[in-house]
């Protein structure tokens, strides 16, 4: 087992055959919402022509649609950004840390999802929500 | 085993796409597996699909001539039955009014296939207009039909074929377009690039249809589809709905083991490789023409969910 800091991507990912995410949430457009990074690490995977894997429950496909991780993301605590130069980032004005909790990986960088259903495309999220949400339109 | 008589399931087979000569191994197949289901002795649902399950295996071990690149028709066909007989038991309560609808729609089956052609001839129509230059790879009939279809509808356009080495599909097509008076043209495998500007889209059937609405087809259709998109050429499948299967291959060469390359050969002292098939992945599918419709390779997937889950 190898652990690489995130920059190292480009370098490491001719090593690898295939990446495997998780998801916080999958849209209906197919992109995937995840921790920070995972867009990263998708789309250098595109790059190199990699399969990219992503293990999802069926209960997080949402009907949402979202075009960037700007419009609706969550804020975590900045101070899990410091590092000893960081340290007095108060006392500096104009300066902020942010710590964004999650990402949107586009879906054309996903080979497929996996699901308890079985494998699917990300495409086929809305249709797994209208074939097994029907309870849920008004 | 060497020698050991063929069971009957696949002596059925062999017979079906002996007697059909336009037959696909699909209508075959589902042939020999409603001739067991009406010969079987069983009289529960779970016996049913055990013998179904047996002659499944039994279908994917045997060797038939044409088989290079069509093994995953077969397994296609045989999981589609055994969900249809799984449906089946769930809607119909008495076994033998099941069995009875399952023997009724598999004979139906074969009918069935010859219009699921018709109905790809006709989607295609609108695609084929005066003065086109069509590019087709592999021996597919169901092109040959649509194609056919469209030259009787008094559309003038002109076909050019890759060789399609080492079987030499392209020379086999030709024969038939020639007696529905379509001008042809052949070239080299390697030429593909080099004709691509010249042709206004390009055409192939295919052995199998993925979950990811990727194609399971003759080798040299994936390199056919990146020529294809690099220069901007629309690249249509004419496949029938009974091949959607639920593969997932995640890369050109992540085949099922049916359809992997056989060892290499020794020709002079030098390994030949002759792979039977290559996945082509979605991204470089224009539109898919079936019998359900004119679909994008998405669509694949929502008729699966459909239809399996």
């Amino acid at each position: 087992c190898t652990y690489v800091m995130i920059n190292s991507l480009s370098y490491v990912m001719k090593e690898v055959s295939k990446v495997f995410l998780g998801a916080s949430a999958l849209l209906s457009n197919g992109h995937v919402i995840s921790r920070v990074g995972t867009g990263a690490v998708a789309m250098m995977a595109k790059q190199l022509s990699v399969p990219v894997l992503v293990c999802c429950e069926t209960y997080k496909f949402s009907e949402k649609v979202m075009l960037d991780s700007i419009c609706t993301n969550e804020l975590g605590d900045p101070d899990e950004l410091l590092s000893p130069a960081l340290a007095d980032w108060r006392d500096v004005k104009d300066m902020k840390l942010l710590n964004l909790c999650y990402d949107l990986t586009p879906g054309e960088s996903i080979t497929l999802v996996i699901t308890e259903l079985g494998h699917l495309p990300p495409t086929s999220v809305p249709v797994v929500i209208r074939e097994y949400r029907k309870e849920v339109t008004l | 085993m060497p020698g050991a008589e063929e069971s009957k399931v696949v002596r059925d087979f062999k017979k079906s796409m002996g007697e059909n000569e336009r037959g696909a191994v699909a209508v075959a197949a589902i042939h020999a597996l409603t001739n067991l289901i009406k010969e079987s002795g069983a009289s529960t649902i779970m016996e049913l699909e055990i013998l179904l399950k047996a002659a499944q295996e039994q279908l994917q071990e045997m060797n038939f001539e044409g088989q290079r690149s069509k093994a995953i028709q077969l397994t296609a066909a045989c999981e589609l039955f055994a969900r249809h007989v799984t449906r089946t038991a769930l809607d119909v309560g008495n076994f033998d009014a099941c069995k009875k609808r399952l023997i009724d729609r598999g004979e139906r089956f074969a009918a069935q296939a010859d219009v699921s052609r018709a109905v790809i001839a006709d989607n295609m129509l609108p695609f084929i207009r005066d003065g086109m230059s069509i590019l087709v790879h592999g021996y597919s009939n169901v092109v040959i039909i649509a194609l056919s279809k469209a030259a009787a509808a008094g559309i003038r356009f002109k076909v050019v074929l890759t060789e399609g080495q080492p079987e030499r599909d392209g020379y086999k097509v030709c024969e038939e377009l020639h007696k529905k008076g379509i001008p042809t043209e052949l070239i080299v495998d390697s030429g593909v690039g080099f004709v691509m500007q010249e042709v206004d889209m390009v055409l192939t059937g295919a052995a199998g249809v993925c979950e990811s609405g990727g194609i399971i087809n003759k080798l040299g259709t994936y390199q056919l589809s990146v020529i294809a998109r690099e220069a901007k050429k629309p690249f249509y499948v004419a496949a029938e709905s009974y091949k959607f299967c639920r593969l997932y291959p995640l890369s050109p060469t992540d085949l099922p083991e049916a359809e992997r390359e056989p060892p290499s050969t020794l020709q002079s002292g030098v390994k030949v490789r002759r792979p039977p098939s290559d996945f082509t992945p979605p991204a470089h599918i224009t539109l898919l023409l079936t019998d359900i419709g004119v679909l994008t390779p998405s669509a694949v997937s929502d008729e699966l969910i459909k239809l399996y889950y």
